[in-house]
């Protein structure tokens, strides 16, 4: 199975990996040496995991502060396309520390697994995505009795 | 490895006194004239899981995720597994007592207000 990496690259490689290491402790005061300049955007890559039982595979993406209605998932074929938006929220706030990363993502998952596409569920809890797809009836293990 | 997968969360060199491993969420920080809005992603917490507390000028958030169930085969994987834990340290001047917070799809937001004496005041020209 494959997972189509993200569309969207990030700039800011090189900080992230230093502020891990910088800081336990956040002052609210300090200049965030280590982590971006507080005014420069941060583009976002939601993190998704991919999983498989003999039944379903099921993707589970972390995206935190979107609105179920932010989120458009759609299959077609053997892909699937998961896109939204998280909108900034702090235009024209003075940001002391700017972590979380904003912006559209758009993320593309070839299935190598025929789906029933009828009984797909998707639910959105604690800004976590779930989305459980059935796996077709011909590619599921089949027992054979003998007879 | 592509170079934009694990840069969601990260998880913060642990001192030896700490039995587990924390992930750090990510935070933005804003200051306003009546303190400061403070806001984490905590995909996957739920309120009932989520512990704030304030000591000595430190404010801990500490929020807990179920450990993820094992019958599936994972194909691949950008998300950390584990709870959340993140300490600020805060300025004298905000009113602890007064701090509030709401946790709403996976987002903590905490308000921080500023003590009434640490407002900027205008000061009347009498004469």
């Amino acid at each position: 199975m494959n997972l189509i990496r993200c569309q969207f690259p990030t700039a800011a490689v090189p900080f992230a990996r230093f502020q891990t290491v910088a800081d336990e402790m956040t002052r609210l005061f300090d200049f965030p040496f280590f982590g971006r300049l507080p005014g420069a955007p941060v583009s976002w890559t939601p993190a998704f995991d991919l999983a498989e039982d003999q039944d379903a595979v099921t993707v589970r993406a972390e995206l935190p502060g979107l609105k179920k209605d932010q989120i458009q998932i759609n299959l077609q074929d053997d892909t699937l396309t998961i896109t939204g938006e998280r909108k900034f929220e702090g235009e024209g706030q003075n940001h002391i520390r700017r972590e979380r990363g904003f912006g559209r993502f758009e993320r593309s998952i070839r299935l190598n697994t025929p789906i029933d596409e009828t009984g797909a569920k998707a639910t959105f809890e604690d800004g976590v995505l779930t989305l459980v797809l059935p796996k077709a009836p011909e590619a599921k293990p089949r027992q054979i009795a003998i007879s | 490895m592509s170079t934009c997968t694990d840069l969601s969360t990260s998880t913060h060199a642990a001192p030896a006194r700490q039995a587990q491993q924390f992930l750090r969420p990510r935070a933005n920080i804003v200051s306003n004239e009546q303190g400061y809005v403070l806001t984490l992603d905590l995909p996957g917490v739920k309120r009932s899981d989520l512990e704030l507390s304030f000591e000595n000028g430190e404010l801990m958030i500490v929020g807990r995720r179920p450990a993820p169930a094992n019958e599936a085969t994972v194909l691949h994987r950008e998300s950390r597994v584990g709870d959340y834990r993140r300490v600020f340290e805060l300025d004298a001047s905000i009113d602890a007592t007064a701090i509030s917070a709401s946790l709403e799809d996976g987002v903590l937001t905490v308000t921080l207000p500023k003590a009434e004496r640490a407002k900027p005041r205008k000061i009347e020209i009498v004469a």
